[in-house]
């Protein structure tokens, strides 16, 4: 009996040393980032990783202005936003007519959104880069909302509203249907009230997914005027490289908006990025 | 008449728009990429080469060292999964402090992956965290420039992937612990079973198709979604010593515009991804049964 105590008290030992250790390896990097932020130039070189001896805003003020993240930071907002918006309408159309609707041709047009989930984006960026240019779209910001709307992620929205119209009771639709509640009044009506909560979860994961993505807006909105704080961080990185505790106040206001999500969302957050292995 | 049209319209034009867009952004140029790949395209006029440019992959040696890569990159999952199962079960058992550790430990998942790159670019450096811990703890002639190094930058590249993503690991199997019945946890607490006994023949068996799933996506992303990790930290250098394939065809398509053999890399890519789709689907379709 003694000996079994032992082992499970150093197994509880070994445990929480291990857990501990993964926990400063998850939390460096991000205090790291933190505290340089509001660090003087000075106090960075003098004590690298201690916390700040004086709080400062400065850098932070410098990366929103000279650093010209306030225009990235709008730009990001204007592709994030228009785009999730674009996904949640038309996916939750799209996932409405799946679950509900009987039609002809039904179970391939599905599969061609299932199919469109698996097709790498690094593989689409060629012809799109050729079509775009023709069609006089490359570097506005319509061309890369209508790309970030027409990925694989649109597939995965309009997959995932499928499935939850599909869980929805059919009795709710049936008696819609005896008050002339049908078509489109019954989606507006009825189905989106009731899909409040996926709707938040799919936003935000969206969001940020559109948000961090670097690929597209690298190649599809690279003029400096409409960069997007991703496109931005890295040209930001040439000229700042230097100058540390600027270039981490910049990943700061990068981080920002995921912060307060976070914050304020965390439930739907992380059922978001489950959402991803539900496939 | 007219009710009968809109009836049978009706459901099309529900999913139409999601669909033009999906057929304009995806599947068209998905196509368009298979028909250059049997071409020079350089961006201004294409002539039809046949297979050409596939047997210049096969003997490219820079291809297969760049496959190569992606195959190592895959070391990260089964770290992700040993630390992922071990500390999710941790946090599920209530160790001391789990609340923190729950929350925390998934943190790293809200970076995105270019703001994670180039702080932990910082961290790499020569005079970064890593090579001064090293030598705080008395191992100092193991420093050196991680990401500029022969032989290590590729690890330091996953040690990133891992630090970003152990956090959604834990996530999804804690997720799947906790919607297990916890009758069987009770009843082996009960018994006397230990912390190591529970975790080997309770949890971990019935996390078994959560783990299957989470490595064959996991095998997907790490095939097409690290590039901006790379593009980030190494651009694929030194040498090609990071190049993985997606980086490689952004490589020939914008920097040598080799529209063509970049199409033809995408091909086989596209290949790579279809083998594990497929892989997965027929993992999920036994899995109902």
């Amino acid at each position: 009996m003694d000996k079994y105590k032992s082992t499970e008290l150093s197994l509880f030992i070994l445990s929480q040393f291990l857990i501990v250790i993964i926990l400063l390896f998850a939390l460096f990097p991000m205090y790291y980032l933190f505290v340089s932020v509001f660090k003087t130039a000075e106090d960075f070189a003098a004590n690298q990783f201690g916390i700040p001896t004086r709080l400062t805003v400065r850098n932070v003020a410098t990366a929103w202005i000279q650093g010209k993240f306030s225009r990235a930071f709008g730009s990001s907002m204007i592709v994030a936003i228009t785009a999730t918006f674009i996904r949640i309408l038309l996916g939750s159309l799209a996932g409405y007519a799946f679950a509900k609707m009987e039609f002809t041709g039904k179970r391939y047009l599905y599969y061609i959104f299932i199919v469109s989930m698996f097709i790498p984006i690094i593989m689409l960026i060629i012809p799109l880069y050729i079509v775009l240019s023709r069609l006089h779209l490359l570097n506005t910001y319509i061309g890369t909302i209508i790309i970030f709307s027409g990925t694989g992620s649109m597939g995965f929205t309009a997959y995932v509203f499928t499935n939850f119209f599909c869980g929805l009771p059919s009795a709710l639709f049936d008696a819609a249907k005896v008050d002339g509640c049908t078509g489109f009044k019954f989606y507006y009506k009825i189905l989106l009230p009731l899909s409040k909560p996926i709707i938040s979860t799919l936003s935000i994961i969206n969001f940020l997914w559109i948000w961090n993505n670097l690929l597209i807006p690298l190649v599809f909105l690279n003029v400096e005027s409409k960069w997007t704080l991703m496109v931005r961080i890295t040209s930001f990185r040439g000229r700042y490289y230097t100058d540390l505790t600027v270039l981490m106040a910049g990943l700061f206001i990068a981080t920002l908006p995921m912060i307060l999500l976070y914050t304020f969302a965390q439930k739907q957050f992380v059922r978001g990025m489950l959402l991803g292995t539900e496939r | 008449m007219k009710y009968r049209l809109r009836v049978i319209f009706a459901p099309y034009l529900y999913i139409l728009p999601a669909l033009s867009l999906i057929t304009f952004v995806t599947l068209y140029p998905a196509a368009k990429v298979f028909l250059y790949s049997f071409t020079n395209w350089s961006g201004v006029y294409y002539v039809f080469v046949g297979i050409t440019n596939f047997v210049d992959l096969v003997t490219d040696k820079v291809f297969w060292n760049v496959v190569f890569h992606n195959v190592m990159l895959l070391m990260v999952i089964p770290v992700e999964v040993v630390l992922g199962v071990i500390i999710a079960f941790l946090i599920y058992e209530k160790i001391l402090g789990w609340r923190i550790y729950q929350i925390v430990l998934f943190l790293p998942q809200i970076f995105s992956v270019v703001v994670s790159g180039i702080v932990w670019t910082y961290l790499y450096s020569l005079q970064g965290t890593v090579n001064e811990g090293l030598r705080l703890i008395g191992l100092g002639k193991f420093t050196r420039l991680w990401l500029a190094d022969l032989t290590f930058a590729l690890p330091a590249v996953m040690g990133v992937i891992i630090w970003r993503d152990l956090g959604f690991a834990i996530i999804l199997f804690l997720a799947a612990l906790l919607s297990m019945d916890s009758a069987t946890f009770e009843a082996a607490m009960v018994d006397g079973a230990s912390k190591a006994q529970r975790l080997v023949h309770i949890a971990l068996p019935q996390l078994r198709n959560i783990i299957e799933l989470y490595v064959i996506l996991n095998i997907i992303w790490l095939f097409n979604s690290v590039f901006d990790y790379i593009y980030v930290m190494t651009a694929g250098g030194p040498g090609y010593k990071t190049t993985v394939m997606e980086y490689y065809i952004y490589y020939i398509g914008f920097r040598q515009f080799k529209f063509g053999y970049a199409s033809a890399v995408c091909v086989m890519l596209f290949l790579f991804i279809l083998t594990f789709v497929i892989l997965q689907i027929k993992f999920t379709s036994t899995r109902e049964k």
